[in-house]
């Protein structure tokens, strides 16, 4: 791009007149703005900026879900961990010692999968508030700090029809570790499309 | 800028912590001058007005990355000339030339907004080459330095100042011409 105006040397102003102009310049940035634009700015920002006090709140809120983000593949690893195992013993000691028969076996791991899968369904609904999203941090927390025994409490626990139906259909542990990871991806999808603005 | 509710400084800090408030006062501050800009830079009301709300819109959502390297008026006028920039190519400018009756801002008896001079003025300005008036809008009538100007525009600091000098001498020339001191005076 040149810069050559075609202005010849005696066209030149003199210093005077270029202060002049300078002057005359910084004088528009003195005018005020027209008041029906002032007007019609205010109404905008007022229509699109959070009112006195709602600012910490939105702020809040987006550390929340932030935190949430964070602890979703914590909590997931987690549940598969648990899944994977603590189930084939048992849940205590004590039956950790007589293992059960195997079709009881595969009805706990069914209960398992399917408090896990629960729990990605709650973490999965969306939540229009700040409290919905402390919630949802919270079951993250507690699903990652809880063994298998606190989860299942959390879920729905199954009829004893479904249980006897589960013993029939007796899933594998890769079964069971699809579904986990199932869940885990469900769950940081919908997290993900949650952050997305 | 400074006053009673603190420096320009202050005013961000503050609204940085969630206070409305101060933003307003930012608002009521800066909002003539990036309006001047807006308009010159875009030479047309309704896209300047876009721009000017699009600046304070957007400085607010960006206060969390203004860390006080530079002035808030530096921060802000580099905002405006974006946010004109951005309605320029948006709308493909329709290459009007400045409508002073739409555009005057100047309040009642003013006499310098009232005065044919100005009105030169802004003929001249408008009818400048764009990197001119870029140049010399954002230099003269923001108030950016050489080098903010340089970064904003995207060339040489060098060539900034190559490019107010030229603008003020055209402004200057076209103020001087005889016929300069338009009709509106003369027709009244």
């Amino acid at each position: 791009m040149s810069d050559d105006t075609g202005m010849h040397r005696n066209d030149e102003p003199s210093a005077a007149e270029l202060d002049r102009v300078r002057a005359l310049l910084a004088g528009l940035g003195e005018e005020p703005a027209p008041p029906e634009v002032v007007v019609r700015l205010e109404r905008v920002l007022d229509a699109e900026l959070p009112q006195p006090g709602a600012a910490p709140g939105r702020r809040q809120r987006r550390w929340l879900r932030r935190g949430a983000l964070g602890l979703a593949p914590v909590a997931a690893v987690a549940a598969v961990v648990t899944i994977l195992v603590v189930r084939p013993g048992g849940d205590s000691g004590s039956e950790r010692a007589a293992p059960p028969p195997a079709s009881v076996a595969a009805a706990e791991s069914a209960d398992s999968a399917a408090s896990a899968a629960a729990g990605a369904a709650t973490l999965a609904a969306p939540a229009g508030s700040g409290a919905a999203d402390a919630a949802t941090g919270t079951a993250f927390s507690q699903q990652g700090a809880t063994d298998d025994g606190a989860a299942r409490s959390a879920a729905p626990s199954p009829t004893s029809a479904a249980k006897a139906s589960a013993a029939e259909a007796a899933p594998t542990p890769a079964a069971i570790r699809a579904s986990a990871i199932a869940a885990y991806r469900e769950t940081r999808r919908a997290l993900l499309a949650r952050r997305a603005p | 800028m400074s006053g009673r509710a603190g420096t320009d400084e202050d005013l961000v800090r503050r609204a940085q912590r969630g206070d409305r408030a101060a933003f307003d006062e930012l608002v009521v501050r800066h909002r003539d001058r990036v309006y001047a800009v807006t308009l010159r830079l875009t030479r047309n009301p309704a896209d300047a007005e876009d721009a000017l709300q699009d600046t304070f819109l957007n400085a607010y959502r960006g206060l969390g990355r203004f860390g006080g390297r530079a002035r808030v008026s530096t921060w802000l006028y580099r905002i405006a000339a974006n946010a004109s920039f951005d309605v320029i190519a948006r709308r493909r400018v329709r290459d009007e030339p400045l409508d002073e009756g739409a555009h005057a801002p100047a309040a009642p008896g003013d006499p310098y907004a009232q005065s044919a001079e100005r009105r030169a003025l802004e003929r001249a300005l408008a009818a400048l080459p764009d990197e001119f008036r870029e140049a010399v809008v954002l230099c003269d009538i923001a108030g950016l330095g050489a080098g903010e100007a340089a970064e904003l525009l995207g060339v040489p600091a060098g060539t900034v100042k190559s490019r107010v000098f030229r603008a003020r001498a055209l402004l200057a020339s076209a103020l001087r011409e005889p016929d300069a001191h338009d009709p509106v005076e003369t027709s009244g």
